[in-house]
């Protein structure tokens, strides 16, 4: 049996989880939907990510001694149960993709002109290796050690680009309507739908008072965290925002400031890989978790070793292909998919509550009675055949 | 043993293979014939002499029961009563004489065992500048009775267990009954009676034998020479193991942070403390990373620097013979060898390898262009920083090493990985029920007042939460 985390630790692991993917690339593609706008799309999205995280926090607060697997196995059937993993699988994965795509690109095209991609895939393969065969309370003892450190540089890079604001950049809100912010939030669909990490950590986390209020609390603050960035990377690069495709290493880049005290992205592009690199053990996590639900394994060598072998697939590729999958990631086939999944995920969970509560419990008390009556029966039966 | 005196004499003295060293010393009495033998240089003789044979030699009645001779006759204050030949030629190794009677088929025990040892003084390993300047010695029942002159409570308990077939070493666990966990207590037990060797020269030895995780370069099991933070260890619910024949007293669990804690700290004034702290976990950092990002930014990420730092740089480092990333290595292997050198070299050759190092190897080379001023500057300060935490220093330089390797190789990604690898390795480290990095990871609120910042004596009023002991949240005053 898995050891449990802390409800600290789940936080941390949902906070990491809701910032790596949206602090790179993200704001320049929202950018390309919503113009001026994308900070607005993004707080809708945010919103909206929010109410359902609520929700899914909620119900599994409410039953936390149930995985998402037992859940679905005890309200509906484990086939329903094995093809939610299924989906949730793809979503992770694909998440992953991105992920890794990010890490390589960046490295590839603008830091890293030299580097033997070879010899960073090599890297890579043997750190999600060792990564995926560590627990969930082990990935979230790492956060609650690399967190605050990350944090306060991340915090500290970002001090300066608050006096670059210009509010002009930020205006007009709504210049071409509504439908472009709409349509940035339903095209990057995809980088959101964050709470489906905690689908996975169901029945994991070990729950004490107040641990609710703060989860919630954690998501609270990542998602102001990042709809403040969205708003300082607008403010300061206005019409250029386009074009900046590491947002996070892009701000203190571009402001005057650190010219004083010279270069200080440097130490965000350490941040930022090392929250890139975490965030892709969490979905490989992920992923192990779901490939161990759908084919009923208990040892995670085999899936953390396939998993690994995945993703240097993947490197692999993008190195071929750059930003292929960021760009599939936001087409017009995949923002219905993953807006779709998000419903069915969250569809499934309320009904398997409400099934597990009140009707669907009873019935199981009254099959587990009648299969003890069966054993007792069969028992009796074997004992007199042994007789005779 | 036999009822006869000679025979007895006649075994002992061949089962120590007629050993020029004992002695054998017949007293005559008018009834009963009776003899002491003992090794000589192992014990006290005076005590012998004063204690057990004069008084036997004035003694003129029949000996009629071995009890008679311990209670009246001998006035000596530790006596036991034996038979087994194994124990008594033990007991002679060991130090003690044995009194042999004839008619009788039991030895007395005489414990006269007395070895010539080291006065207490501070130990050069830790020294401080304030606070108790005791420190253990190389005898264990000396060490136990440091320990309980500062622990004076019947909790404290002490349990021994002889290991080793050659050296039959004493080894006594001490832990305090009511604060500590006794599933870690009787883990401790089991592992130490496992210990099948030849001989323990050293608590290393043990220490080797209770790690959780073999092979691994990070110790697992605290030590101290200092007999009050031993205490304070023991009163924090660790257990300790003293071993007989080093003045190093070993402690579980063990936890990372502690060796960001010194003496010194609860001497002192608690915001001095908690500054040093942070400079001790600074010179971890520094120590760690300041060669790999020197050689990442000079050969991978060179626009991170200013200007002016890199032009000093490039001119520093213009016509030498060896790349950047080779230089960093060479000045690296130079710094552990003068390192293992002064180390192993008579304390009387210590200046002439100063002159060696500093002014030969360091100055000359640099003027001579076959190394440049930032290197050696670089490796100074992570030289010197290793030595904030001196419990540190054997991984610290193996792991500089890997660090640099990195670096050199794929600049920040390859510090970025490493440093989880480090990380993710320590995360998943778990030691007689506690985590490694505990209080850090796992998070425990009220630890930190003890590691990352140290509160005033009169705050910490509680028992650690991150080692298993018995007494958590409980009050350290009173029940």
């Amino acid at each position: 049996m898995e050891k449990k985390i802390s409800t600290n630790q789940a936080s941390l692991l949902l906070v990491i989880f809701t910032i790596a993917l949206k602090l790179s690339v993200l704001p320049a593609i929202m950018n390309d939907f919503a113009s001026t706008s994308s900070y607005i799309s993004c707080l809708i999205a945010l919103i909206i990510d929010f109410a359902c995280t609520l929700i899914v926090i909620i119900i599994i607060t409410k039953i936390p001694q149930y995985s998402f697997y037992d859940l679905v196995s005890n309200a509906m059937n484990k086939w329903v149960a094995k093809l939610a993993y299924i989906l949730l699988f793809v979503y992770f994965f694909v998440k992953m993709s991105i992920a890794l795509t990010e890490i390589h690109d960046y490295y590839t095209s603008s830091l890293f002109e030299e580097l033997n991609p070879y010899f960073a895939i090599i890297v890579l393969f043997f750190l999600l290796l060792f990564m995926l065969q560590k627990n969930f309370q082990t990935l979230g003892r790492l956060l609650e050690v690399l967190f605050w450190p990350m944090a306060i540089g991340i915090g500290f890079t970002l001090i300066f680009p608050f006096s670059d604001i210009e509010i002009s950049n930020l205006l007009p809100i709504f210049e071409d309507g509504m439908y472009p912010v709409w349509n940035a939030v339903y095209r990057t669909s995809l980088a959101f739908g964050d709470f489906m990490l905690l689908f996975i950590l169901m029945g994991k986390i070990s729950y004490k008072k107040n641990s609710r209020k703060k989860l919630i609390l954690y998501v609270y603050n990542a998602m102001s965290f990042i709809f403040n960035f969205y708003v300082v990377f607008v403010g300061a690069f206005g019409d250029t925002t386009i074009n900046q495709t590491l947002a996070l290493g892009e701000l203190p880049l571009h402001n005057p400031h650190p010219a004083t005290i010279n270069r200080l992205e440097w130490l965000t592009v350490i941040i930022w890989t090392a929250l890139m690199f975490i965030n892709a053990g969490i979905l490989g996590k992920c992923c192990c978790d779901c490939i161990k639900n759908i084919f009923g394994l208990s040892d995670n060598k085999i899936q953390s070793f396939v998993i690994s072998i995945l993703a240097t697939v993947i490197q692999v590729f993008a190195m071929f292909r750059v930003n292929i999958i960021a760009k599939i990631g936001t087409n017009r086939v995949a923002a219905p998919i993953s807006i779709g999944f998000y419903i069915v995920m969250l569809t499934i969970l309320i009904i398997c509550y409400f099934r597990l509560k009140k009707p669907k419990g009873i019935t199981n008390i009254e099959s587990q009675i009648e299969q003890s009556r069966t054993n007792i029966r069969r028992a009796k039966e074997c004992s007199d055949y042994s007789k005779s | 043993m036999k009822k006869e005196l000679k025979q007895n004499i006649a075994y002992i003295k061949t089962r120590l293979r007629n050993s020029n060293e004992l002695i054998v010393k017949e007293i005559s009495t008018p009834h009963s014939g009776m003899a002491v033998l003992y090794m000589v240089g192992l014990n006290n003789t005076e005590m012998l002499s004063h204690f057990v044979i004069e008084p036997l030699s004035k003694y003129t009645e029949k000996v009629t029961s071995l009890t008679t001779l311990t209670t009246s006759v001998i006035t000596l204050s530790e006596t036991t009563e034996e038979g087994d030949n194994n124990q008594i030629i033990s007991a002679i190794l060991k130090g003690k004489a044995i009194l042999l009677i004839d008619k009788f088929d039991k030895a007395i025990i005489l414990a006269v065992d007395s070895f010539k040892e080291r006065a207490i003084a501070e130990p050069p390993t830790s020294t401080v500048l304030k606070g108790p300047r005791a420190g253990f010695v190389e005898n264990y029942k000396t060490n136990i009775s440091i320990l309980r002159k500062i622990l004076a409570t019947p909790k404290l308990h002490t349990d021994s267990i002889v290991v080793g077939q050659y050296t039959e070493t004493q080894i006594s666990i001490v832990y305090i009954e009511g604060i500590v966990d006794m599933e870690i207590v009787d883990t401790v037990k089991r592992k130490i009676e496992a210990i099948d060797i030849d001989g323990i020269l050293d608590s290393f030895y043990v220490s080797s034998y209770l790690e959780e995780r073999k092979n691994s370069m990070f110790r697992q099991v605290g030590n101290s020479e200092k007999p009050d933070v031993i205490a304070s260890k023991l009163l924090e619910g660790r257990v300790a193991i003293i071993v007989d024949g080093s003045p190093m007293v070993i402690t579980v669990p063990f936890i990372y942070m502690e060796d960001i804690q010194s003496g010194d700290d609860y001497y002192s004034n608690h915001s001095r403390a908690t500054f040093v702290r942070w400079i001790r976990i600074m010179a971890i950092f520094i120590t760690l990373v300041a060669p790999a990002l020197y050689i990442a930014v000079v050969l991978h990420h060179n626009k991170a620097i200013p200007l002016k730092f890199l032009i000093s740089i490039v001119n520093s480092t213009k016509g030498l013979p060896l790349t950047p990333f080779a230089e960093i290595l060479f000045v690296l292997l130079l710094f552990e060898i003068l390192y293992e050198a002064s180390v192993r070299m008579p304390k009387y050759l210590g200046l002439a390898l100063s002159i060696v190092g500093a002014l030969i190897l360091g100055d000359t080379a640099v003027k001579a262009g076959l190394i440049s001023p930032p290197a050696v500057m670089i490796v100074a300060i992570s030289g010197l920083t290793i030595y904030c935490v001196p419990e540190q220093a054997p991984q610290l330089y193996l792991l500089r090493m890997l660090f640099t390797l990195a670096g050199g190789f794929l600049g920040f990604y390859g510090i970025t990985a490493l440093m989880l690898f480090l990380v993710l390795y320590l995360c998943d480290f778990d030691s007689y029920k506690s985590a490694y990095l505990a209080p850090i990871a796992p998070f425990v609120e009220d630890d930190i007042k003890d590691i990352l910042y140290k509160t005033d004596i009169t705050n910490m009023d509680t028992r650690p939460l991150s080692i298993s002991n018995n007494r958590k949240n409980l009050k350290r005053k009173g029940k």
